[in-house]
This record gives structure tokens, sequence and C-alpha cells, in this order.
């Protein structure tokens, strides 16, 4: 009995001491979760207009700029609900399985940013006739060209049959071209930008062609080339006219008929061709031309070429090099014609004048040439199937009559940047800033430099 | 705050009652009122591409606004008092509020059993939206849904990524519609004669059989010929997207710019712990519904499909979560380097050998994950205006999923190999822990302020160190200091000096009945070599003239 009181008196102390201790320590609650806001006055009917009018008069200096953002919010919501990027791919893709494949053509020089439309279209295919051994095709472009006042109009018709089971295929091509007004700066090294001049090339070439695929990756052809080659004046504003400014000084000035034969090695490994990360490209060509027409033109011709496209730790980081050296030997006491002649200056090798990209395009012309072009790129931008890389260039070349007359200190160079934007691995727009002694020279392609 | 915070509180609340936009109790109005009056907005993700990544990325610095936010962050006018975020139609606090039951978490926003696997299942649509593949159906209850599907060499990746990311997004306390997990056979699809689809050509076509066929070759098939695909449920009343800037000014309840708003900023700490790049305003829909006879405009996130490893239609690109989709900042910044140095992701790609490691994961690790440099795809200015304060409160609720409460919802997505299952409850789980770490480094990481009258005007005030309770600190580690700020009646105000203490209690004394309000600053220091923390949490207290007593009527962790 008086164990158990001793235990009643202990839990009753306890309780009350407990008691006590909670009533003194009472918790004043409040409701973390309340719904007042911390900023009442700022929230209202009133205070969101104010603040609408506050946010419009902050961005006041925005406004010029609303259309814009507008029609191009708009273009882009229209686009995608009518889904009109599938419906282009459609159409293009339509027209190629039919043979037909639209394409751009750019003018040679000036008029930066000038597009004009050309087109391939591949005969069999338009014809539905399916077999894997011919191809014919036939293309044309024009370019308007702004600055030349004066337009660029190619037309050309090829055909290919290739073996069925060996490795050889012949080729035959023709092509026609035309364009009012080419730049000329005279020949040689120490030809001066005060001698501008422009012609106007009017072209038909002929070629029958056999080819050796070699291996997958080399092949060795040879050609029958027919050239015909008339020379006017360049209609050009304000540039002094070749024949009038140069005379008769210039070896085929008066154009010519040639005939001649060449051959052809060509080794290409690089893993993509549009935007190589590894691996390169080697040619060697030989070939040997005579007039038909008995204006004394008469020369043999060796070029050889060679790209390389080397990986730094990583294939983010590539060393792009290329070396080009060609020589022109005339024979018989002939000339060599100027428009076949080696050509240094510009921004695509496409247009046949060897990249010196911060010159001109045709700045120097002579018998002989080397360049060497050095790139290194490097991705700066990469989102799924987008990238883009920035690089800095480094162009040096010299043209030459005589491989003795050579000289270092004549050597002309090129240094700038530019950006590549690619899809797909496929470049599709390449924006090229360079500058050399000559000044600063800007370009844009839808192609990368080599 | 006036010396009267009742009536402060009070005005507070009616504001908040009647002016919170978007709160859940509105004005008295139809559906059919409503639906005549909010006017309907439209969006695609080209027009959001090209305006945040090419008009706004160069506008913004013609903007006043934008400068001046780089300087001073715009304060979150849907904070509430307690720094909290009030239950409103875009937010309502679920998990973060009260930890929610595994029942709860595993059945979401899903209030039926989703489309009747027995079927027929009618295809009145196909997806148009989007880059997956899509069907609009019909049930057999005349519910409709859209079907999505997943990559045909990515089976589950996906659909899982939606079942589990809808979830957790709603278990933090954003609405989402239901989307349902369903194994079906493709026998119990019936095309509507009326059905139409967008072939890849772009071209709107009469969806055939054959069609359907086409569709359903692209996608996985399970055992047994079965397809897997997420039926989320179509909402009704639909009036477009949430904007991510300004407010719906047909709505009358959007009072708050959305830019404005603590729970739409924070969606970039949700989103980088989810890894849901594709936020963006498409990705929302606004939605008239009605409760208790008041129609309201309620605001949704949708479109779960591209979070976790998933970008929908392929695994996530590398890049994703470190830059936009076109980010000229990085690019800016990367030029002039000549790439001597590769980025952080690129690196850890390069170390995986450019390969993902499983198909119905895609591309999800933690490798470089920062939380305070994470992106989604679009640049958004609303997820730049986040402050410490808002990042912190999104920190906290993500922190408040425990590593069984992960793993349950990410097994509710049904992966088929269990160890799937096991990588992203795992991956969720570090990420948490990242993303805790570092919000609650940027403020003093205190909540669950609680204050005790201990009699004779003492008072004392408890809290609870989430560094501490989250296992980033022991008790040993943090040392804290407080500062109290005394205002009398006649507004004379008193500072007091500054006291040390170690626990997560610490009391005072009020000198002077005259005492109306009581503003105190605390620190924390972690570790011996620590520094004290940046922001102090501030606790306002006021003087209640009926019990003479004081209770906390403010708490701010700073903007």
């Amino acid at each position: 009995m008086k164990k158990s009181l001793y235990w009643m008196i202990i839990f009753l102390a306890f309780v009350i001491i407990a008691a006590s201790a909670a009533l003194a320590q009472r918790e004043v609650d409040y409701d973390l979760y309340s719904s007042a806001l911390k900023y009442p006055k700022a929230v209202g009917p009133k205070q969101a207009q104010k603040r609408e009018l506050q946010l419009f008069a902050g961005r006041i200096l925005e406004q010029p700029f609303r259309p814009i953002g507008f029609v191009l919010g708009e273009t882009a919501e229209w686009v995608e609900r009518t889904h009109t990027e599938n419906k282009v791919i459609w159409f293009f893709d339509k027209l190629a399985s039919h043979g037909v494949y639209p394409a751009l053509r750019t003018p040679h020089e000036g008029s930066n940013g000038t597009l004009g439309p050309g087109v391939r279209i591949q005969l069999d295919k338009l014809a539905q006739i399916e077999q894997p051994f011919a191809i014919v095709n036939v293309s044309g472009g024009w370019t308007p060209n702004k600055d030349f006042a004066g337009t660029t109009v190619d037309l050309s018709t090829d055909y290919k049959i290739e073996a069925p089971t060996k490795p050889l295929y012949h080729k035959g091509i023709a092509r026609y071209w035309r364009s009012s007004a080419e730049s000329f700066y005279g020949i040689g090294q120490k030809s001066s930008r005060g001698e501008w001049s422009s012609y106007e090339p009017e072209e038909l070439n002929l070629e029958g062609k056999f080819g050796y695929n070699i291996t997958d990756n080399s092949e060795l052809t040879s050609a029958v080339v027919y050239q015909r080659m008339n020379v006017g004046n360049g209609n050009r504003e304000r540039i002094g006219k070749i024949k009038e400014h140069f005379g008769t000084g210039i070896p085929g000035i008066n154009g010519g008929d040639l005939i001649g034969i060449k051959s052809i090695w060509i080794h290409d490994n690089r893993d993509f061709k549009t935007d190589p990360k590894k691996g390169g490209y080697q040619s060697f060509e030989f070939s040997y031309f005579h007039d038909t027409d008995g204006s004394n033109l008469q020369y043999l011709t060796m070029t050889g070429s060679a790209a390389h496209f080397i990986p730094i730790f990583s294939d983010r980081r590539i060393l792009a090099l290329r070396v080009v050296a060609e020589k022109n030997q005339k024979l018989g006491g002939d000339q060599i014609p100027f428009y076949n002649m080696a050509r240094l200056g510009g921004t695509d090798i496409r247009d046949g004048s060897e990249l010196l990209r911060s010159y001109a395009f045709n700045r120097y012309f002579d018998e002989s040439l080397i360049v060497a072009n050095a790139e290194y790129r490097y991705n700066i931008y990469e989102y799924g199937n987008f990238a883009g890389d920035a690089f800095a260039l480094f162009d040096i070349g010299e043209v030459f009559k005589e491989v003795h007359n050579f000289v270092f200190d004549e050597l002309k160079f090129s240094y700038g940047g530019g950006v590549n934007i690619k899809f797909r691995r496929h470049t599709i727009l390449s924006f090229v800033l360079a500058r050399g002694n000559e000044g600063w020279a800007t370009s844009t392609h839808t192609h990368v430099s080599f | 705050m006036k010396p009267n915070h009742r009536r402060t509180i009070l005005i507070a609340a009616i504001i908040a009652f009647f002016c919170l936009a978007g709160s859940l109790i509105s004005f008295a109005m139809t559906v059919e009122e409503l639906d005549h009056r909010i006017k309907n907005t439209d969006t695609t993700f080209y027009r959001e591409f090209f305006e945040t990544t090419f008009y706004k990325q160069f506008v913004q610095f013609l903007r006043l606004d934008w400068l001046t936010q780089k300087v001073k962050r715009t304060p979150a006018f849907d904070a509430s008092l307690f720094d909290e975020v009030p239950d409103s139609a875009f937010f309502v606090n679920r998990q973060g509020k009260t930890p929610m039951s595994k029942e709860e978490l595993i059945r979401g926003p899903e209030k039926g059993t989703g489309p009747d696997p027995a079927g027929p299942w009618r295809v009145v649509k196909g997806k148009v939206e989007g880059v997956s593949a899509g069907l609009y159906i019909e049930d057999s209850k005349g519910d409709r849904y859209l079907l999505k599907f997943d990559p045909k060499d990515y089976p589950e990746m996906a659909t899982t990524a939606e079942i589990i990311s809808h979830k957790f997004f709603y278990a933090i306390g954003y609405f989402v519609p239901e989307y349902y997990l369903v194994h079906f056979k493709p026998e119990i699809l019936q095309v509507d004669p009326k059905a139409t689809y967008y072939n890849d050509d772009g071209f709107k076509k009469q969806l055939t059989q054959e069609a359907l066929e086409t569709i359903l070759e692209r996608v996985p098939k399970m055992k047994g010929g079965l397809i897997r695909a997420s039926a989320s449920k179509m909402l009704k009343h639909v009036k477009g997207y949430t904007s991510f800037e300004g407010r719906r000014k047909s709505d009358p309840d959007d009072l708050i710019a959305h830019e404005d708003r603590r729970s739409i900023k924070a969606l970039r700490v949700f989103g980088s712990w989810l890894n849901h790049y594709d936020l963006r305003e498409g990705n929302t829909l606004d939605v008239i519904e009605e409760e208790n006879g008041n129609a309201f405009v309620k605001h949704y996130l949708i479109d779960f499909g591209a979070t976790l490893g998933s970008a929908s239609y392929q695994p996530k690109v590398p890049v994703a979560g470190h830059e936009h989709i076109l980010d000229w900042y990085e690019v800016g910044k990367t030029a002039p380097t000549f790439k001597i140095i590769e980025k952080p992701w690129e690196r850890e790609w390069d170390a995986l050998k450019r390969q993902v490691a499983s198909p119905a994961i895609g591309y999800f690790d933690n490798y470089q994950f920062n939380p305070g440099t994470w992106k989604t795809q679009l640049p958004y200015d609303v997820f730049d205006r986040l402050s410490s304060a808002g990042a912190f409160w999104a920190a906290k609720i993500i922190m408040s999923f425990s590593n069984e409460d992960i793993q349950t919802i990410v097994d509710s997505g049904q992966f088929s190999d269990p160890e799937d299952s096991k990588t992203i409850a795992s991956i969720l789980t570090v990420r948490r822990d990242t993303i805790g770490r570092y919000w609650f480094s940027k403020v003093t990481p205190l909540d669950r302020v609680k204050l005790f009258d201990l009699g004779n005007q003492n008072y004392q005030i408890q809290f609870e160190d989430l560094n501490v309770k989250y296992h980033f600190f022991t008790e040993k580690d943090v040392t804290y200091h407080f500062k109290l700020e005394m205002i009398s009646k006649k507004g004379k105000t008193k500072t007091l000096p500054q006291q040390e203490f170690n626990s997560s209690s610490f009391s005072f004394s009020v000198p002077s009945p005259d005492i109306v309000r009581i503003n105190v600053w605390i620190q924390a220091r972690y570790g011996q070599n620590g520094r004290w923390t940046h922001s102090p949490l501030k606790i306002v207290l006021a003087a209640n003239p009926e019990s003479a007593s004081f209770s906390v009527v403010e708490i701010d962790h700073g903007v």
C-alpha cells in the first residue's frame, strides 16, 4: 500500500511538473501556409495595370523592334502549324526522285551574298529509266552580279557509263560558260591592283574521260579535252578593259582553240567530305595542251595537291592543312594562255583561283604557283544535329614564272578566321573574314573552305 | 509592417482572398461566362525558339526592367508572409507541407484507371505537335486520351519519363493532367472514318488503317506484341498556354505578372532535379475549371516525355541542361578560347564513349550537374529572375522527398529491368542532395520556425536547420548568432548585441511592455572555418494587444 502510494505521488508530481512546463512553454502558433501575401500592396487590378505601364515605359527602347519580333514569331508559328518545313523537304525530295536537283549559284567575286538559280537534271531518272550503269545529266545556272553590271551563265551536259563488273567508267562532258566580267590584274606576282581590268570569257569545253577506281578511296582518270575560248573586254564600269589596258601583250588574249590530254590520280580518305575531321586527299594531274587554230599555244601542266585533317586530341579540334603546287611549262616556243595559267586569290577553290582569302579573286596569274592553307577548326557549338565551328586561317602563296623565280620575300599571305555552321555534318553556311597586305575581305559560302 | 499587425495581416488576407492571381476561391462565375471572357492563346515550339533565342536575347538589353533585375532582384509577389507560396491556381502545397503517403505518391493526379484496356479505342486524330509519335483516342467510356509512344530504339524511355516526372511535379505541387501507363494490343485501335493526321511530308491526310499501321511500325513492341504508351487524359475548356511573361489580362484572377511568381520562377529548380529541359510556355495549359460553383483558370504543366534522360524522340543530347539550344553566351565564351579546354559535359560524354548506358534511361547522370548553372532548352528570363530565397523554397520541397518516396515514384514508371529503376532513383537521390546543398548554401537554411512564450516576457525561438536535418552538416559543425531589433510603440528602435549559440533554439527577454515589434536576424556558420551565411533569416515578431504576447508575423529568407 505504502509502495503504491509512493508511486502515485511520484506520478502526480511528474504530471504537475510536465503540465506546468508545458504551460510555461506555450507555443505561439501561426499558420505557416497562410494565404496572406508578403507584398499585398503590389497585388491588385490597379497595381497590375500600373506595373504594366511601368514595364511599357521601361521597354520603350524595345518598341521599334517589336514588329520584328512579331513577324519572326508569326512566321515561325505559321511554318510549324502548316508543316512548311516538311513540305519543302518533300518538294525537294520529290524533285530529286525525278532527277531534278535545284542549286544556287554565286558570282566569283563582288556582290557578296548575291545568289542565282541553277539546276541539274539527271535525264535517266527523269525518264524513269532504272539501271545502275549510266547517268546522264544536263545542268545550267545563272548569276546576276550587280557590282560587275553583268551576269554569269553556265550550261553543261555529261554522261557516265560504268562497267558492270569492273571498276571502270567512261564519262563525257560538254560545258559552256560565259561571264560578262572577270577580273584581271596582269601576269606575275608583282602585278598591281592599279592595273585592275576585266575580261569577258566565253568557253566551250568538251571532255572524254576514262576512269579506273583503284580502291574505294582512289581513282585514276585519263581524258581528252577540247577547249574553245573567246576572250572579250569585260563589261564593268569604271574598270579598265583588258584589251585596251594590256594591248596584245597577254598570251591568249584573243582566245584560242586547244586540244589536250590529261591524267589525274586522286586519293581521298576523308571521313566526311562536307565536314572532314580526319583523313585527307591527294591528287596529281598531268596534262598537255596544243592549239588547233595556229594561235601558238602549247604547254604541259603538272599540278599536285594534298590536304590533311588532323584531330588534336579530340575531333572537336581539327588542324586542316592543304598545299597545292602547279607548274605550267611552255613547249616549242609557244605560249600558255593566261586563262589557263595558275591563278591565286579569292575564297573559293571551286571558282578556279587558289585560296588566298584576303586577296581578290584572280588577283595573281602566272605559269607556276605554290600555295599553302592552314585552318585550325574548333567546335564552339553543338546541339543535336546542329553544330558550329570557329576557325583561324592562314594562307600563304605565290605565283611565279619558273621555279628559280620563286622568292620567299614575294610570298603573299592572309590571316583571319570565320565560322562554319553545320547540320548533320553538312556545312550549310560559312563566313570568312581575312586580312592581308591588300586589306580586309569577307565572304560567305555554303561549304567548307577545303 | 506598422504596429497594428493583426489589421495588416487581415487586410493582406482579404486582398489575397480576392486578388491572388489564380486563387482557387475565385469570383463567382460560371464556366461558360469565364470561357466567354478568357481569350484563347496559342504558341508553338518554333515560335518560342525564334522569340526566345533570337528576338528576346537581343532586345533584353533595351529593357530597363531586365537591366535593373540584374542589379536587384524583384521579390516574388506570390510569396506569403512566411516565405511560402500559398495555394493558388498555379500551385498547391502538397509534399512540402505534409509528406504524402506511398499510395498518394503512386496515384499522383490520377482519379480513375485510365483507358479501358479491353478496348475498343477509337482513334480520332494523329498527334501533330511535338516530336514524338502520338494518337488521340476515345475509349469505350467516352473519355479522350493522348497516347504517346517510345522511340523504336529506346523502349520505355519516354513513357517512363512521362509517368515518373508528372507524379513528381504533382507531388511538388503543380497541376498536371492524369497520365496512365498503358499496354495494349494494336487490334483494339479502331480508326474513326473522320480521323486525320499529318504525314511525314507535312500533308494532312485521312488516317487510314494502313497509315495507322505505318505509325505503329515505328513504335517498339513489348512481349506478346503489346504496345506501351503513356495515355494523358484530355483536359476540357483549354484556353491556351501560361505565358512566362506578363499575365493573362482577360483572367480576372491573374493579377501578378508571371515573371514575378515564385511558383513559375522556381520551375527552374524543379526542372533541374528532373532534368526537364523542355520547360517552356508550350508545355503549359490554362484550363477553366469549376469548384464549389466558381469557375477559375487553373494552370497546368503538361508533357513530361522530355525529362530525366529522355528527349522524347531520342535520348537527351549531352549538352542538354548545360546550354540552351543556341546559347549565345556559351558560344561567345568558347570562340576566343580556341577550345584549348573542352567543356565538362564534352569530357564526360567522351568518357562514356559517346553512348548511353541504358536505352530505357537515355542520357541522364549527375557527373557534371550544377544546380546553379543548369539550363532549360530555351532561354526564359523568368528562370533567371529566381532569387536565392525562391530557390531555397524549391530546394526544401525537393529535399522533402525521402529516398523511399523517390524509389516509390520511380518504380511506378514500370521499368522492365529493375536495375534501370534503381539507377534512376539513385540519380534523383544524389541530384536531390546536390540541389539541397547548393541552394541551402545561398541562404540561412532554417525552416519550421516556432515561437514559444516562456512567460514573464521571455520567449524562445526554435527552428529546424535543414543542413542538419538532411545530414549535410552535424549539429556540432554549426554555430548560430542572432541579433534583435526592438521597436517601441513610439517607433524607437533598440538593437541588442549579437549573441552566438549552438543549438537549434535560443531565448530572449522583452525588456519593456512598450515593445510592439521585434526583428530577429539569424545567421549560421557551418564548419570551423566556414563563413556566416550571406543572407540572414529574418523573423518578425509583433505584439498582440489582446493577449499581451508576441507572435510570428513574417519570415524572410532574403530576396
